[in-house]
Parts: C-alpha cells; structure tokens; sequence
C-alpha cells in the first residue's frame, strides 16, 4: 500500500546531458548543440483536423527552405502526411521531429488546443562543411539514442556523450513541487568539451585553395593534410567532395569517408624521399654518389623500370636522382641498401601501420608478407609503386625528416576539457627510422630538388621549402591504367625550422597528370598564405 | 525537620520541571513545524515558475550563443571582409635590420 501510494506522490524524471562542444584552435564552435522539439497533439481534442493539417504543413514546409517549384508539391505531401496522422484514434500522436525553435513558436502561435511539444537536442555545426570529416556528425544508434559517426564525433563519442542525471520528488495533487517533501537528485553530467589544433582561419584557407584547385586541375577528388611535423598536430585536414553534417542525410555514403585516412593510393616520388633517407642513414650512399646504372632504363625479368621522362644521365648523383626523380636512380640506392634493409625501412617508417590518429574510420592498407615480395617488388617500392599507404602514413613518414628523424603520433584534439579540468594531449614520439644527421642531410637535399626541380618555378624564392613531387599510376584490377593518375606534392617549411608539413594530392586531374603543375602549385599557393598567417618571416 | 521535609519536596520537583520543560520545547517546534511546513506547502508553484524561468534563460543563452557561432563563421566573416573593402595581401615586405650602419665621415 505504502508502495502504491509513493508511486502516486513520488515522481521521477530525466535531466538531459548535453553533449560537449567541439571548439577549434582560434577558440571558434565547430559543433554545439541546439534545441529540437517533437510536435504531438491529441487528436481527440481537435475540432477541424484539416485545417489544423493544412495550417501546420504550411509552417513546416516553409521551414524547410523548399525551392519554389518543389513548395505546392511539398505542402500536399506534407498535408497527406499530417491528416493521416491526425486521423488516428489515439490520444498521442507525434506528428513533426527536430523542429527548430522558430517554427515551434511559429506553431504555438496557432494557439491549436491539443497540440505540444517535446524537447530534446540536437548538433548545430555553425561552420556548416568546413572540417565536416574532420568532426564527423551525430546520428541515432539502434536505439534511437544519439551516436557519433566518423571523425571526431565518432573517435570520441564516449567521452562527447554526457550522463543523464535523475530527479525523484514529491508532487502535490495539482502536480507542484512540495518544497518539504522527499527530493532526491542525481547530477546530469555534461560531455566534455573538445578543443582541437585545428584553426579556423587555416582550415578555411586550406579548402578554399583546395576548392579551387581541384575546378582548375579537373580532378575528381583532392585531399590537403598540414601537420605540424613537431608534435602531430594536425593544423588542418580538408577533402573534396565535402558534405553538410547539419544535412548529412541529403548527401551519399561516399562523401562521409575523410580521404586522407581512410583512402589508399600509391604515393609515387613522393617516396623516394623515405628511401633516400633510408640509403643515407646507412651510409650506403650520399648526395654525391654517383649512379653507374643510371644511363638507361633498367632490366628486371621480364620488366623495364624507365623514368618519367625517358631520359638518362650517366653518372648522376643522388642529389640529381632526386632533383629528376629518376626511377632508375631509385632501384640503384634500393639495391644498394639490399631487399631486407629496404622493407624493414619502409616499416621503420610506419608504413603498413595505423598512424593511431584520433578520427574514426583510419585505414592502413597493409604490405605484403615478406615471402611474397619478389625482385620487381623491391625496385618498383624504390620510386612509391606498388605500395599503398594512406595520405596521413605519408606525411607522418615525411615528417620523420623535417622532424630530426622521430617519427611523430598525428593527433587533432589538442585538448579534453572539463568544468574543472583542461588535459591537454602531449606529442607522442612513435619512433627514430633514421639519424638527425640523415635527416639534416635529406632535407638539404629536398630543399634542393624544389630550387632546381620543376616546381620551383612556383616556389616563394625568399624561403627554403623542402619538397618532393609525386606522379603515380592507379592500379585497377592488377594492372596500372595508363590514363589515371594520382598527382601529389609534399614538402615542409621553413626547412631549417619546420613549422608545417604539408600534403597535397589529386585522384585523376585532367589537365596535367604531374604533381609538378597540379600539386605542387597548389601547395605553394597555400604555403604562401601559412607565411604570413603565421607570421612567418623569409629566411633566405 | 522542616529543612528536610521541604529539600525533600524540591528533589521531587526537579523531574517534574524537566519534562513540563521539554514538553514545552517538543510542542514549540511541532507547532514551528506545522507552521512552516504550512507556509511553504503552496511554495511549489513558485519553485515551478522558478524552474522554468531557469529552462527560459539557458534556452535564450544557447540561442544565443548559437547565433553568435553562426554568425561568426568564416564563410560570412569573409563575405563581410570582402564588403568592407578588405583585400588579399599579395605582397608583404620585410624589414630586415642589418649590422651595418650608414656612417658618416
């Protein structure tokens, strides 16, 4: 009895956890949260459900910024929709979700008896797709509750994802609070706050410059990926296609996947970078060792390894191997460091594993087992074909020589705030593939091949920019299209002083297959920008 | 025997004071109780109003600052910039100072 008569008096409810902001460097919201209400009525207590129906599907469908042509069908969808609903013999019945708050006090001006509505929240992302992979979006789990997917909602939906609090007290008949009667409360807890290393003004820059090009190239999708080679953190990180995550639903699957560490490509020159630092640091060969099998293409099996250009220098040095990006001047240093240190290299670099960077969906592509590997494997990974990474295994490795040689864990949150509490993620060192002298002697070395390369005709000539171009073939169904290409540029700066690491890659541009006059000119272009955002001064 | 008899009717006294004390007390905060409960029994429609005066304000704050963020991003600060006049800088010169200094002889 006493039991019963609690459960009359007492009266238990939910307090709401809102979910943690996600800020950007600059102190900017990427992502907050906003109300949403749930329109129900009793359909019992309405006289003319067709003008009610009518009257509400005008005000929903007006929110829905429908283009003109769409609106007259839209409106009779919506009226349908809305009739039926109020046809039914219940006494509850939701009619509307995530409205927004306008539309509700547009509804509640209607002043229709029976109608109500139900609070809940939902994200806003104020920058609307700027950094959409990078955050991801919040959609419904299995249960309906709300969950985190991709990016950085989804990496930490755990800790974003507040804990629900609970109020137990005793009501009066009326349904008031007893100001002396049994209260009994459960803090709500709110998730935490993110802030990331991501500013707002670089990103913006980033994708506008990316946007751009990929318009000029003719390219069918492009990726930029900074880091600051020091610590990993990611400055900024930006794809096309891009979507909205405030209108997720309106774009496909595809456009959700964040290229840079979820897509796999064959890096091309760009590796030749790695490997040089590889035959430097064990000093089987320097800048000026010469290569006596440089002066034609080279024989392997049943194979020829050209260059790009199919033109031979006789005798050149490691320094014009690069500079060239000779194909055959790899396959000399790659048989000169021998099969075994060469793939144990290219794992010292962290190629074949996950980077362990705190967005969801990474993908590592993975290398093959070393019984598998055979002689044409060994030459064509000298010059980045026929081994796959991910952009963001690329930079990393990459970084390693910008770097003194460590080898750095990439990470975009820079901090996990609490009301009370701010932890902020330290650098992590993964490893040294390499010396700091190798790593002096290389950068010295791409610093050269952009000065004296092709892409140095778009290089600023007042800073010493290290950089590599990349041009690699797709492989489709075993074999390489000889019509699609990936064209890629990395290169970090100020060389003696890195501020940023940067790359920047084309799938399949049109108007030049070359990472010479598509990603290189499009790096630059941004580098030029990063200067003097960051305030950057020459140092040449 | 007159001493006795009357220090024998004060030590009979005493607990008898002591209860009417503490009856007395015990009824002044019952009566305190009753009167205060009483008062505070209709106060649940001020903690009502309360709460949702409360809800109204966080509401208008998260509105707010909603706005602010919107209103704040770059897409529309580059619009602004763009309509102010603000343009690209192209060229940026950098003063370098030197170890020599001009003299004159």
């Amino acid at each position: 009895m006493s039991a019963l008569a609690e459960k009359q008096h007492l009266t238990t409810s939910s307090i709401s956890a809102p979910r943690g902001l996600i800020l950007s460097e600059d102190g900017g919201i990427y992502a907050t949260n906003k109300p949403v209400y749930t329109l129900f009525v009793n359909p019992l207590l309405l006289k003319d459900k067709k003008i009610v129906a009518s009257q509400l599907a005008k005000i929903i469908v007006l929110s829905k910024n429908v283009s003109e042509t769409d609106f007259k069908q839209a409106l009779l969808t919506k009226q349908d929709e809305l009739s039926n609903k109020l046809n039914q013999n219940l006494s509850w019945v939701a009619l509307e979700r995530n409205i927004e708050l306008e539309t509700k006090n547009s509804i509640e001006e209607l002043k229709i008896p029976g109608l109500g509505f139900d609070e809940s929240s939902a994200r806003l992302y104020p920058e609307a797709s700027s950094a959409a992979n990078i955050l991801g979006f919040v959609g419904s789990d299995k249960l309906g509750n709300p969950k985190g997917y991709f990016g950085i909602e989804g990496y930490y939906d755990r800790q974003l994802t507040g804990v629900r609090g609970e109020v137990t007290e005793e009501k009066d008949a009326g349904g008031l609070p007893i100001l002396m009667g049994t209260f009994l409360q459960q803090e709500s807890k709110k998730g935490y706050d993110l802030t990331l290393n991501i500013d707002r003004g670089v990103q913006y820059i980033v994708e506008k410059k990316l946007k751009a090009g990929l318009e000029k190239y003719g390219a069918k999708s492009g990726s930029v990926v900074i880091m600051e080679p020091k610590t990993g953190a990611i400055l900024a990180m930006a794809n096309y296609p891009n979507y909205d995550p405030n209108n997720y639903t309106n774009f496909s699957k595809e456009a959700f996947k964040n290229l840079v560490v979820a897509d796999t490509y064959e890096p091309g020159s760009t590796f030749k970078t790695l490997i040089m630092a590889a035959g430097i640091n064990e000093n089987v060969v320097k800048p000026d060792t010469k290569c006596d099998t440089c002066d034609g293409p080279v024989t392997i099996g049943e194979y020829k390894i050209r260059t790009w250009d199919n033109k031979y220098r006789k005798d050149e040095t490691m320094q014009d191997v690069l500079t060239q990006s000779d194909n055959t001047g790899m396959v000399f240093v790659g048989n000169k460091l021998g099969q075994d240190k060469l793939l144990n290299y290219i794992q010292k670099f962290g190629i074949g594993k996950l980077t362990q960077i705190d967005l969801e969906d990474e993908v590592s592509p993975d290398i093959r087992l070393k019984k598998d590997w055979k002689e044409i494997d060994y030459a064509t990974a000298t010059f980045g074909q026929g081994i796959a990474v991910t952009p963001i295994q690329m930079i990393r490795a990459v970084a390693s020589i910008a770097n003194g040689g460590y080898l750095v864990e990439p990470h975009v949150v820079k901090s996990i705030n609490t009301k009370d509490k701010v932890t902020t993620i330290k650098p992590k060192i993964i490893g040294q593939p390499i010396s700091r002298e190798t790593a002096y002697t290389v950068t010295q070395m791409m610093v050269k091949a952009v000065d004296e390369g092709e892409a140095g005709s778009y290089a600023p000539k007042n800073y010493k920019i290290a950089g590599k171009t990349g041009t690699a073939q797709i492989p489709i169904a075993g074999h390489y299209d000889a019509a699609r290409y990936v064209a890629s540029f990395v290169g970090f700066a100020p060389a003696d002083n890195p501020k940023f690491i940067m790359l920047v890659r084309y799938v399949e541009p049109t108007s030049s297959i070359y990472g010479t006059s598509t990603a290189a000119p499009t790096f630059f272009e941004i580098a030029k920008e990063l200067f003097s955002y960051y305030q950057i001064t020459p140092d040449r | 025997m007159k001493r006795i008899i009357l220090e024998d009717k004060k030590r009979r006294l005493v607990p008898v004071r002591l209860v009417v004390m503490g009856l007395s007390i015990f009824l002044v905060v019952l009566f305190l109780e009753i009167w205060v409960v009483n008062r505070t029994s209709t106060y649940g429609d001020k903690i009502y109003q309360l709460k949702q005066a409360q809800a109204a304000l966080e509401l208008e704050n998260q509105v707010l600052s909603n706005k602010i963020a919107e209103t704040s991003a770059m897409v529309l600060l580059e619009k602004k910039a763009n309509n102010l006049g603000f343009n690209t800088i192209n060229q940026i010169d950098y003063i370098k100072f030197s170890d020599k200094l001009a003299s004159a002889n």
